[in-house]
Order: C-alpha cells, then sequence, then structure tokens
C-alpha cells in the first residue's frame, strides 16, 4: 500500500519512465507459472528417465485431463463475469447418467447426434435456471449454484435408480472418445479447439471485454452500457454446456453411467482456473494460464506417483495449487 | 468561560486548505449552528475536534472546560466529555436496540460464564431511555426496522448513557435524513439536553432549523469562519448570502443560444413522482443548453439521475426522451435513445481491475469490431487520443484505472459517455472531489459538447461554483418538486443558495404518496 514500497503508485513529481513500467504484469510474473512447469518437468525427466518422459505416459497425463479441461474452461466464463458456478459437477453428473440412459432405455437405438445434442441442452438449461435465479431473484450465486448442483446429482440419482448404467451403449458413441486420430486422441483435439474458441472470445471480441468489465464491476459496467444481465445468462450457460460437454467425453471413454462421478472435477476446475488466473494475463481469468495451470497440477501429480507417493497426495496437491493460487493474487494485488 | 474553545484550527490537505485558522465556542447550554455549502470546511472541522484528523502544527489549543485536549486522540476526547452523532448514525441493523446501546460501550454487566444478564440490562435500558423521554423506545425492538427519527434518537441515547459525564454533543446533519413532520421531535429532545447544561454543535444544511433552534450560528466558507454571531443578529437573506459567498469566477455560460434555446426537446420530467425522492418533479433539456439542477441532499436533485437509472421507480407522471415515453428507464435503454447518465461517486463506474483504455472504450466497442475481427490498434489509437482530448493524466492508456487520481478517473468516465455521441448528457456531481484545474477541464468539456455539438446537458450538482459558472438555466429543487428556475444572468450562487435553502413559509410539509 505505501508508497515507498511500491513505485508503481509514484507521486505525480516521479519522472514518467519510472513509472511506466511498473503497472504492466513482469515477464517473471507472467511466466513464472510456466517457468514452474518446465523445471517439473526437468527434475521428473531426470528421477524417472525410463517412464516420466515417454510419449506413451505423456499423452496419457494429457488425456486424462481432457474432461477437466473441459468442465474447467466453461468455468473460466462465470469467473471471469465475477460469478462463481459450483453446480457445474453436478451438471456433469447429469450430463452422464441422460446420455446413457437415453441409450439403454431405446435398447442403442437412439441417434448418437440426438443425444448429443438433448444433452447439450440439458446443459445450457441447467445453466439458464441458475440465471434466471442469480439475475431475475438477484440471489448469490454461490449459494444458488450449491444448491442447484446438489439437485442435479439428486435427479441423477432419481433417474439412474441408483445403478451404474452401462446397456446398449453404441460403439459409435464411444469410438467419439477413444480414437486417435493421427495418434492423438480425440478428447485432446475436443478441447483444444474449445480453448481456442474460449481464447478467441475473450481476447478477440467486445463481448469477451463485456464479460471482463462484468466481473470487474458489475454495477459501474451496467451504468457504462455493458447488458450484464445478458451477460451473466450466457455465463451460466457456457459453463452449463460445457460440464454437460465434459460429461458425455466422460460417458464416451468410460462407456457407462454412475451417479456420482462429478464431484471430483470441482476442485481441480477450480484450481487450474485460480491457478491460471496469476499466469500468462496475471490478475485476469485466461485460457492460456488455465491450461498451463491444469498442466502444473497434472504433471505434478503424475510425477510424484510415478516417484510411488500415495494417493493422498493428489487431493492435498489440489487443494494445495487453488489456496497458493489465491494467495498469490492477494500478494500482487497488496503490492499495488 | 466557555465550555469549548477551538482556537485557531488549520488543516490542510495536499493542494488544499481545508480550515484556515479558525475559532470556535461554545457556551453550556448553548445550541450553536455550524452551516456552510459543501465542501466549507465543516465535517473537517467535526473531524479534527472528534480526534479523526490531526490538524497542522501550530493550530490549537482547544479547551474543554478551560482544560486542554490533545488533537489525534479520539478517547482522550471521548474523556473530555465530547460526544458525536454523525450523520450515518453507525448502528448495527439486525440488532435490538439494548444491543446496540451497549455496542461498543464495553458496559454490559456479566454473569460467571460470561452470560448477558439480559433483564437486568434490559429494564436498566429502559429507565435510561425514560430519563431522556424516550419511553417510546422498546430496547427489544430491532434497530433495522425503526423509522428514522427513532434511529436518531437511539443515536443519540447511545452517546448520552453515560450522561453525567457528556458536556459538548455533536450532531452532524442529524435532520438530513428525517421527514420534516418528524424533526420536531427530535429538536424537543436537543432542547432538553441544553436545558441540562450540555453544548451542542449542530451542523446542518437547512436555515429554518438554525433559526428554529440555534442560539448562535457560525458560517464557514471554504475554510474560514466568515461570520459568527447569535442567530437573533442576523437574517435568513444575510446568512443565505454569507454561505454562497460571491461569484469569483466569470461564468462560462454555454454558448449564445442562452434564453431563446430554441432547440428541439430531448427530455422531459412531466409531473414525475418517485418512490424515491420526487414529488411531481417537472423540467425540460433542449438540445444545445446546459440546464442546472441544484438542491440540498434530500430535495430530489439526485432523484432525478437516480431515476434515469432505474433506481428510483416512477410511481407517477411520465419521462419522456423525443417526446416519447420511457417505459423503464435504465442504463441500456436511455443508451439506445441517446442519452448518457454519468452518476456521481466513482466508485459506481469504475471497472477496477480493466485498464484506462478498456475503462474508456467499454460503452461502445462497435467501431472496432468487424468481420469476426476485434481491431486492438484502431482501439489504442483511439484510447490515445481521448487522453489526450480529455487531459487525462498520465498519457498511459495501459494504466490500471484504479491507479489515476480521482479527477483524472472522472475524466475518463465523462469521455466515455461523451465518446458514445449522446444527445444528452446527465451528469450527478461531476466535480465533487476533483481538484480545482480539473474541475474546469470537466466543466469545458460540458460546455463544449453543448455549444459544439449541441448536446443537451442536464447537470446535477450541489456546487454552487458549476451551476452558476456554466448553466443557462438552473432549476432549484425543494421537497421533489422544482421550487424555482433562474435563468441566465439571475442564476447566481447567491440565488440558487436562497432558493435552495429557504423555505418561503416555515418548514416544507412533505406530502406521501
Amino acid at each position: 500500500m505505501s508508497q515507498t514500497a511500491d513505485p508503481g503508485v509514484a507521486s505525480e513529481g516521479e519522472p514518467k519512465n519510472l513509472t511506466a513500467r511498473r503497472h504492466r504484469a513482469s515477464l517473471l510474473e507472467r511466466f513464472a507459472g510456466p517457468g514452474f512447469l518446465l523445471v517439473m518437468f526437468v527434475v521428473f525427466t531426470a528421477l524417472l528417465p525410463d517412464t516420466f518422459p515417454t510419449y506413451n505416459n505423456l499423452i496419457a497425463v494429457v488425456n486424462n485431463q481432457t474432461i477437466t479441461a473441459m468442465v474447467a474452461l466453461g468455468l473460466l466464463v462465470p469467473l471471469a463475469a465475477g460469478v462463481f458456478d459450483i453446480s457445474i459437477g453436478g451438471i456433469l453428473t447429469l450430463s452422464v447418467i441422460f446420455s446413457t440412459l437415453m441409450f439403454q432405455a431405446t435398447g442403442g437405438d437412439m441417434p448418437v447426434p440426438v443425444v448429443i445434442l438433448l444433452t447439450l441442452g440439458i446443459g445450457i438449461l441447467a445453466g439458464l435456471f441458475n440465471g434466471l435465479l442469480v439475475v431475475r431473484l438477484g440471489i448469490e450465486p454461490f449459494i444458488v449454484t450449491l444448491g442447484s448442483g446438489s439437485v442435479f446429482i439428486g435427479i441423477s440419482q432419481l433417474i439412474a435408480n441408483g445403478k451404474v448404467i452401462s446397456e446398449h451403449i453404441p460403439t459409435g458413441f464411444t469410438d467419439l472418445g477413444r480414437s486417435e486420430p493421427l495418434g492423438i486422441p480425440a478428447p485432446i483435439i475436443y478441447v483444444v479447439v474449445l480453448a481456442a474458441a474460449l481464447g478467441y472470445v475473450f481476447v478477440m471480441t467486445p463481448l469477451g471485454r463485456k464479460i471482463y468489465a462484468t466481473g470487474a464491476n458489475r454495477d459501474a459496467a451496467r451504468l457504462a452500457g455493458v447488458p450484464t444481465d445478458r451477460i451473466l445468462y450466457l455465463a451460466f450457460m457456457t459453463s452449463g454446456v460445457c460440464a454437460a460437454a465434459a460429461g458425455l467425453l466422460y460417458a464416451m471413454r468410460i462407456g457407462a453411467g454412475q451417479p456420482e462421478v462429478g464431484g471430483q472435477y470441482l476442485l481441480p476446475a477450480y484450481a487450474a482456473a485460480f491457478l491460471g488466473s496469476t499466469m500468462i494475463k496475471p490478475g485476469r481469468f485466461n485460457v492460456l494460464g488455465l491450461l498451463v495451470g491444469l498442466a502444473i497440477i497434472a504433471v505434478g501429480i503424475n510425477g510424484l506417483q510415478l516417484n510411488g507417493i500415495p494417493s493422498w497426495v493428489i487431493p492435498t496437491f489440489q487443494g494445495a495449487a487453488l489456496i497458493i493460487a489465491v494467495v498469490l493474487t492477494k500478494v500482487r494485488g497488496r503490492r499495488r | 468561560m466557555s465550555l469549548l474553545e477551538l482556537h485557531s484550527i488549520s488543516k490542510t490537505f495536499p493542494g488544499q486548505h481545508a480550515l484556515s485558522g479558525v475559532d470556535l465556542e461554545v457556551a453550556a447550554g448553548e445550541i450553536h449552528a455550524l452551516v456552510g455549502h459543501n465542501g466549507s470546511g465543516k465535517s473537517t472541522l467535526i473531524k479534527v475536534l472528534s480526534g479523526f484528523h490531526e490538524p497542522d502544527p501550530g493550530s490549537g489549543p482547544a479547551l474543554v472546560h478551560g482544560r486542554e485536549i490533545r488533537f489525534g486522540d479520539p478517547e482522550g476526547v471521548h474523556a473530555a466529555g465530547i460526544r458525536f452523532i454523525h450523520q450515518d448514525l453507525g448502528l448495527a441493523d439486525g440488532l435490538s436496540v439494548l444491543d446496540n446501546l451497549k455496542l461498543g460501550s464495553g458496559l454490559y454487566r456479566t454473569a460467571p460464564g460470561w452470560r448477558i444478564r439480559r433483564r437486568s440490562e434490559r429494564a436498566d435500558a429502559r429507565r435510561r431511555l425514560a430519563a431522556l423521554g424516550l419511553e417510546h423506545l422498546d430496547p427489544e425492538d430491532d434497530v433495522g426496522r425503526l423509522g428514522a427519527v427513532e434511529r436518531t434518537e437511539v443515536a443519540i441515547a447511545r452517546a448520552l448513557q453515560d450522561e453525567d459525564q457528556v458536556r459538548v454533543l455533536v450532531l452532524d446533519e442529524p435532520t438530513a435524513a428525517l421527514p420534516d413532520r418528524e424533526v420536531g421531535r427530535l429538536f424537543a429532545l436537543v432542547r432538553r439536553l441544553v436545558a441540562g447544561g450540555v453544548g451542542v454543535i449542530y451542523v446542518s444544511h437547512r436555515l429554518e432549523e438554525v433559526f428554529d433552534l440555534a442560539d448562535r450560528v457560525t458560517v464557514l466558507r471554504e475554510g474560514v469562519v466568515v461570520h459568527s454571531s447569535p442567530v437573533a443578529a442576523i437574517g435568513r437573506r444575510a446568512l443565505a448570502r454569507l454561505i454562497a459567498g460571491s461569484d469569483v469566477v466569470a461564468p462560462v455560460r454555454a454558448g449564445a443560444l442562452g434564453k431563446d434555446a430554441e432547440g428541439e426537446e430531448l427530455l422531459r420530467f412531466g409531473e414525475v413522482w418517485t418512490d424515491g425522492e420526487l414529488r411531481g418533479a417537472d423540467l425540460a433539456v433542449r438540445a444545445g443548453e446546459v440546464v442546472g439542477v441544484a438542491g440540498l441532499s434530500g430535495s430530489g436533485v439526485h432523484d432525478v439521475p437516480r431515476t434515469l437509472l432505474g433506481g428510483s421507480r416512477v410511481t407517477a407522471g411520465e419521462i419522456t426522451v423525443d417526446g416519447t415515453a420511457v417505459g423503464e428507464p435504465g442504463p441500456t435503454a436511455l443508451a439506445r435513445l441517446g442519452v448518457a447518465v454519468v452518476p456521481a461517486g466513482n466508485h459506481r463506474k469504475r471497472i477496477a481491475g480493466l485498464t484506462v483504455r478498456e475503462n474508456l472504450t467499454i460503452s461502445d466497442l462497435g467501431p472496432f469490431w468487424s468481420a469476426a475481427h476485434f481491431d486492438h490498434r484502431a482501439e489504442r489509437a483511439e484510447a490515445r487520443d481521448l487522453l489526450d482530448r480529455f487531459g487525462i493524466r498520465p498519457r498511459e492508456p495501459e494504466r490500471p484505472i484504479e491507479l489515476l487520481s480521482g479527477g483524472n478517473q472522472q475524466k475518463v468516465y465523462v469521455a466515455r459517455l461523451l465518446r458514445t455521441r449522446p444527445r444528452l448528457l446527465v451528469l450527478e456531481e461531476p466535480t465533487q472531489g476533483v481538484d480545482v484545474g480539473g474541475s474546469a477541464d470537466i466543466l469545458r468539456f460540458i460546455v463544449d459538447a453543448a455549444r459544439k455539438h449541441g448536446v443537451g446537458v442536464l447537470l446535477c450538482s450541489s456546487d454552487l461554483e458549476d451551476l452558476a459558472g456554466v448553466c443557462q438555466r438552473v432549476l432549484a429543487f425543494r421537497a421533489g418538486r422544482i421550487a424555482a428556475e433562474l435563468v441566465g444572468e439571475e442564476a447566481t450562487r447567491e440565488a440558487i443558495v436562497e432558493e435552495c435553502y429557504l423555505a418561503e413559509e416555515g418548514p416544507i410539509h412533505v406530502a406521501d404518496r
């Protein structure tokens, strides 16, 4: 806070060129995350030259993160718009159960594209429901989505009747998640496409700017003419449809639906998003940062596991990453 | 001997002498009114007295009963028997009257196990309230559900709970939030207090209250005491004149349109009532003219922009733009009609986390967007151009907006909306908290917009300089409607103050609807 601690908040008498540099994030700040990833990579390669840096291991590490990545990318939109969405785990569960159940109920006769479109539609509807409660009734997004997420899980359990759904899932459906065109698993391609699309919206369109403005100060953005209500609907619907897509991906890869699948993706998605907001474009939720954040978590866990470190490390590592991300943001804000 | 004496208090803020050698004396049993326009130094003086601000070196001494009190020492001030009731009262809604009385006083007596002796505390509170003539307050009532006057009474009761030690009570605009018919009850309480020998400093905007209640009056203007006398020794007009001062800056009224402004009518309030403060407000703004709206807080002056932004609901009458009724006003609906509203308060306009450039362009990104491509270079060029045209310093479009000074931020927000080429611009307190140079700049942009581009401007301000300086017409609000219209040369500071501060006959009784 104090002026002596940071020349960036210089008084007017100070030379211009001194003040000019400081409020853009330094290179160190922007690329500390990717640097850390690189260091981890080098260390694990040195420790485990035979298992860690192989194509098979690395592609598996990435492929294992595709579902989390899809959830997290969708989550980025509400976070950038300044609202929490913690119903994404519930929507993912609902999507897994709904899509697999439609095949099972029709004996596998329902056309694959129809199932996919209907499931994505459910995700959009779920987001619309969240948006309605937040915008129309002005309820805290955190509370709304905490409640609705639980409701979605409840509905999933109801329609699944407590059983795992695994019959009549057509290979035309599962192939979409298991094929490897050009040796690259299909899910990775989906994630890359989604990330590119979202990155384009955030950086290259007026809509992206309006999302960030809504997140920075909703009231001021509204007074400046930004249609903040519409932005919030859009944000929840985006996270909803992405969570539904992630659920589809899960169903494709596993070929079955269990009613308690969604919860495990919530924490890593948040950890990656917040970790990502401290790098590349510090202070802003951004796509590249999120992908690097996710990679840090994934590579970290993979390397530790290959070193024979037990499974309790995973939640600890994810939780610690989330807290460290928020602490970094706080420290950065204080230096201002 | 006076009860309270303040001698030559000075306080300098960066770039501004808030107080210069102010003396103030309050006798026991006296109600001393402290008046002055916004920014005259009243609040600063109260904050120096309360220990919140330390005055400049060389100020003082401050004496209570001849004993010196230290500056910048709120506890010492409290121990000397000075109590403050600030405008916002500082009550905790959701807690009971009893809890509020005990808040911060540390006066709860507890039984073993730190249990509060609820029953005896309640009885005790009843007794104390009754002693102040406030037996209608129930200690168990939720403060958040009380009316405005009861809330003020609770705040007073809290300030006086160790009554035998209270020597001076400072009331900072206690009636600002009260309907006029409730003011009498508050006055009765204040009079009972002074009858017991307490001295009262009464800060108010309402001149009729000064004449109804006070024994002495001191007028501050630009940090200097310009008058101090018994109330009986001064008339209302003279007092208004003292508060206003004289026009020091030659007006730069917007263009030659003047009285015979025949621009087309852009905005009209037709007998508008709201659930806020408007009680049949009637006004019109034409293209190319700058219309001022003046008034004390609560008079409706701030409800005009609030209503336009959808913060107050229209209950009767209608608002028209270009002769067409606006169904539900709000920033987006108005923007579509070419009306831009700049509300008061930087926090309501500052999109912190975005850069200066992004804050400048957010209201209209259309020009940079074509064929699925966002032209960042054009945006940067326009941002730099705006920084130059509006004299925004420093000239760094990528600086986070929150690192700009208040005045430069205000310029950003005016530029943001002027950039959208509105036909009508509504500004609320555009120069509040802005230094002299910045204020002059902002007023110049406003006049330029009207003169060169034919923009109609509605300037809702409590700053006399703004109003007398640039407006062709000034509408004075009282009790939610326009009490007077001052045209052209009539709109002097003095005339504006007279119309705003003075009720024609006694207190105005606000009708409810």
